[in-house]
């Protein structure tokens, strides 16, 4: 890659996708382990509580996992590939 | 790792992998990319019933990354994006009407299952050659790459039907078209997904190039909007049926939004008739799957 500004935008990504990676190996181990029982009652007794619910667990995660993964990225400093 | 509501042991790992591909086709190309993950759950255990909603809500998630990549890149026209919800959603009841109305005079499985391979073909092929055709152009008259079309017929024809009320939509390029030929384009996308029983995503990618003038990237970036809107949909009227496992979806949306990431912004780095070129492989791979599902290689719907 001889682009100067395309490498520096492809190191800033790898960066990134390591801490994605670091806090989706958390999640694994911690919140789903911890939401799995809670969900399945949920799941066995109301169903319409655990449709809404289903849903915004998706998207909270998607919206959360990657402004958490931004905000990490403006601390060290790093542009966005944006 | 096991998931209860499902009753399945599969490995994580496996379930983000899978999330991870998707989510990598769908930034880069905007689909939903169910063709490809429904068969990969069946294949490790997952119960058929519990595909088609989890691989909805993941998407969800998938998609909102994507989308919201494709946002910041300029590629999402949320007034399109807007606009043609309120064509597909109805187009996608109605077609999943008529199925229902066919199904319960026979099974008609095969006959959709061909319908659906003659479609995947024909637009894979057509993708294909017109895209191939558009690079031909750039090289031999210079023209820009970004956009080039070399199928612009039918877009004109359909921008010289003037029926009021006229929208304009800046971010696609697009000075004024009527509405109605918006809502005829996403109400036919829809009516096709709804009768295929997919969430359309690679029959409007294309037919948001070739019919409405939008550009690939654009395209690209507004389809996946549209699939934030109809999946969230899908993931509740799916959940109330039971047929969501939410823990699977969380899993596979972790590897899916950092392949959504990558898959957004890799498409700056190619132009609109490479992106099409790329894309026009898709299609032959969800036939592929639909013929193996056909022969009864991937189970029945």
């Amino acid at each position: 890659m001889k682009n100067p500004k395309a490498r520096k935008m492809i190191g800033s990504f790898v960066i990134e996708l390591i801490i994605y990676a670091i806090l989706v190996v958390a999640y694994f181990f911690a919140v789903l382990r911890l939401l799995g029982d809670p969900l399945y009652r949920l799941y066995s007794n109301n169903l319409v509580s655990y449709a809404f619910l289903a849903l915004a667990l998706i998207v909270a995660q998607a919206v959360v996992l990657e402004a958490v993964t931004s905000f990490i990225m403006g601390l060290l400093g790093l542009d966005q590939i944006e | 790792m096991h998931f209860p509501i499902t009753d399945v042991t599969v490995s994580p790992l496996f379930l983000a992998g899978v999330g991870f591909l998707v989510g990598l086709l769908g930034g880069f190309f905007g689909v939903g990319g169910g063709f490809l993950a429904g068969p990969m759950m069946f294949l490790v255990g997952v119960p058929m019933n519990f595909v088609v909603g989890t691989d909805l809500a993941h998407m969800t998630g998938k998609s909102i990354v994507a989308a919201r990549r494709h946002r910041v890149l300029g590629h999402v026209d949320m007034r399109l994006g807007l606009l043609m919800v309120l064509g597909t959603v109805p187009g996608i009841e109605i077609g999943a009407r008529i199925i229902e109305g066919l199904e319960s005079a026979g099974n008609i499985d095969v006959v959709v299952g061909i319908a659906y391979v003659v479609i995947l073909l024909a637009i894979g092929t057509f993708t294909a050659w017109e895209s191939m055709r558009a690079l031909q152009l750039v090289r031999t008259e210079r023209m820009e790459t970004k956009d080039a079309l070399a199928f612009q017929g039918v877009t004109r024809q359909i921008r010289r039907f003037r029926l009021p009320p006229l929208v304009s939509l800046p971010d696609s390029g697009i000075e004024s078209i009527s509405l109605w030929v918006i809502l005829g384009v996403s109400f036919l996308t829809g009516l096709l997904a709804g009768v295929l029983g997919v969430g359309g995503g690679f029959i409007r990618m294309p037919m948001m190039i070739f019919l409405i003038g939008v550009p690939t990237h654009v395209a690209v970036g507004t389809d996946l909007f549209e699939v934030v809107i109809s999946a969230g949909f899908g993931t509740v009227t799916h959940a109330l049926k039971g047929n969501v496992d939410v823990l699977m979806a969380l899993v596979m949306g972790t590897g899916a939004a950092i392949g959504a990431q990558i898959g957004a912004v890799s498409t700056r780095f190619f132009a609109g008739p490479r992106i099409r070129l790329f894309f026009s492989v898709l299609p032959f791979v969800g036939a592929a799957l639909v013929i193996l599902r056909l022969l009864g290689v991937l189970g029945g719907h």
